[in-house]
């Protein structure tokens, strides 16, 4: 179980299955006459307050200043705005619990692949906050697309065969907002935490094995890593994946032909129960 | 690694652009229909209206109470003081075709504000099957306390102003309450399709 579980599954196999960790008032009344007072998007990004200077402090190995500003910005963004991986089987369960679903923009490909709005709608946002997707003009400018629980469905199984891992973000913790379609490196919570140990996503609850026996050595799932986990013996002539890499999204198993990877769940490994 | 790589696109024909960038928008409830409904309907006194009565008759006429609120709550929201969550409200309804639970909880929520402004609620589940609601604060039971009317005849209030709302919007639906004031610390209402 993972801190967000303890905190917020109430009762829940998973914190993320709890509908109450999605549902949102539509309304709160408006207070000032004239134009409404518009939300920052960018108080959500901790991401944000990375700079210049921790990449300096890390060149230059001042361990107790990267370690002070990792603290800081994991702090803020565990309040605000983080991610954690779900298995494609979870990602759909999810879909049952939400409402509505909006396919948009991806944030992080506009900015690291500069593709164009109509090629790059790969997120999804969620909730009573959807209908309001007008409040932020610059997010939003590629426009958006409703889809009802079954056309969410195909889209995130889609996209899950092109290599997209499946991840939830939070919009001022414990509320889930969103389900983004990433990889590493356009994803930038994936870069920052695989990169900079930075913990903006979380492990999920999962660990991919592979079971030797069926494994033929094939390496078609290891391009799918993201998470830099996956390697391939050449001695063996098998895939080997490292447990405490893992980020269980799943991406190796659901292309394995030979059905050789399997996904278990991390709460039954006790030397990485507690490795998020 | 992702060079050339194709990731999603949109049908043009569903695509909601931005109708004017930089036009202010309320997305919020307007102060209007809260002061309208308030001036409308009085809390205290239909609590005092109803001394003397038993349960069963307080009940019924509570139920004509709701009925009333959700009506005019319903009329003032889609025309005089429609907002632009509301609008969008039903373009996702016609883009999607699934109406619950948001547009019943919009009237739902409206007129909990409407007339009773300072209630403490929660909406602790919204999926298209479910809707709960939670009040742990409430004028309409308060005032009824303070008119020395026993046991719960305000849940006629609530089941029929949200029945009402329901058949607005052509939502089939059930009400169960697994959770009442004052034992409860809540009146929790699970609306369901």
């Amino acid at each position: 179980m993972c801190e967000w579980c303890e905190r917020y599954a109430e009762g829940h196999e998973r914190w993320y299955f709890n509908p109450a960790n999605y549902a949102r008032k539509l309304y709160k009344i408006r207070k000032e006459e004239g134009p409404e007072i518009q939300p920052d998007p960018v108080v959500a990004g901790g991401m944000s307050l990375l700079d210049r200077g921790f990449l300096e402090a890390l060149d230059r190995k001042d361990h107790e200043a990267v370690a002070k500003m990792r603290h800081d910005v994991e702090q803020l963004a565990w309040k605000v705005h983080f991610g954690q991986v779900v298995t494609l089987e979870d990602t759909l369960k999810v879909v049952d619990i939400i409402y509505p679903i909006a396919l948009m923009t991806c944030a992080c490909r506009r900015s690291m692949l500069g593709l164009p709005d109509e090629e790059n709608f790969t997120c999804m946002g969620m909730g009573t906050g959807m209908y309001k997707w007008e409040r932020w003009p610059q997010t939003y400018r590629g426009g958006i697309q409703f889809l009802a629980p079954d056309e969410a469905k195909d889209v995130i199984t889609k996209m899950n065969k092109r290599g997209l891992v499946q991840t939830l973000f939070t919009f001022g913790t414990p509320y889930i907002g969103g389900i983004c379609n990433c990889d590493y490196p356009d994803c930038s919570a994936i870069r920052t935490t695989v990169d900079h140990g930075i913990q903006f996503l979380w492990k999920g609850h999962h660990i991919a094995r592979v079971d030797n026996e069926l494994c033929n050595g094939c390496t078609s799932c290891v391009h799918r890593c993201q998470f830099k986990a996956l390697s391939f013996s050449a001695t063996q002539n098998k895939a080997y994946i490292d447990p405490f890499q893992c980020f269980g999204c799943g991406l190796c198993a659901t292309e394995c032909s030979q059905e050789a990877i399997s996904m278990v769940e991390r709460a039954s490994m006790p030397a990485l129960a507690n490795v998020w | 690694m992702t060079t050339g790589w194709k990731y999603g696109k949109v049908l043009k024909e569903k695509l909601l652009t931005l109708e004017e960038p930089g036009k202010a928008l309320l997305f919020d409830a307007d102060k209007g229909l809260v002061e309208e409904v308030t001036q409308k309907f009085d809390v205290g006194a239909a609590a005092k209206s109803l001394q003397g009565k038993d349960e069963k008759e307080a009940y019924k006429a509570l139920e004509e109470l709701g009925k009333k609120v959700m009506k005019l709550t319903i009329e003032l929201a889609d025309t005089k003081y429609l907002d632009r969550t509301g609008e969008m409200v039903e373009n996702v309804y016609k883009q999607t075709g699934i109406s619950f639970p948001h547009r019943l909880g919009r009237y739902v929520e409206l007129s909990i504000f409407g007339l009773r402004p300072t209630d403490r609620w929660n909406i602790s589940r919204a999926t298209t099957k479910e809707l709960v609601l939670q009040v742990s604060a409430c004028a309409i039971n308060k005032a009824l306390e303070e008119s020395g009317i026993k046991g719960l005849p305000c849940k006629g209030f609530c089941c029929a102003s949200f029945e009402a709302a329901a058949e607005k919007t052509g939502d089939r639906i059930s009400i169960e309450m697994p959770k009442t004031l004052p034992q409860n610390g809540m009146c929790e209402f699970c609306i369901s399709v």
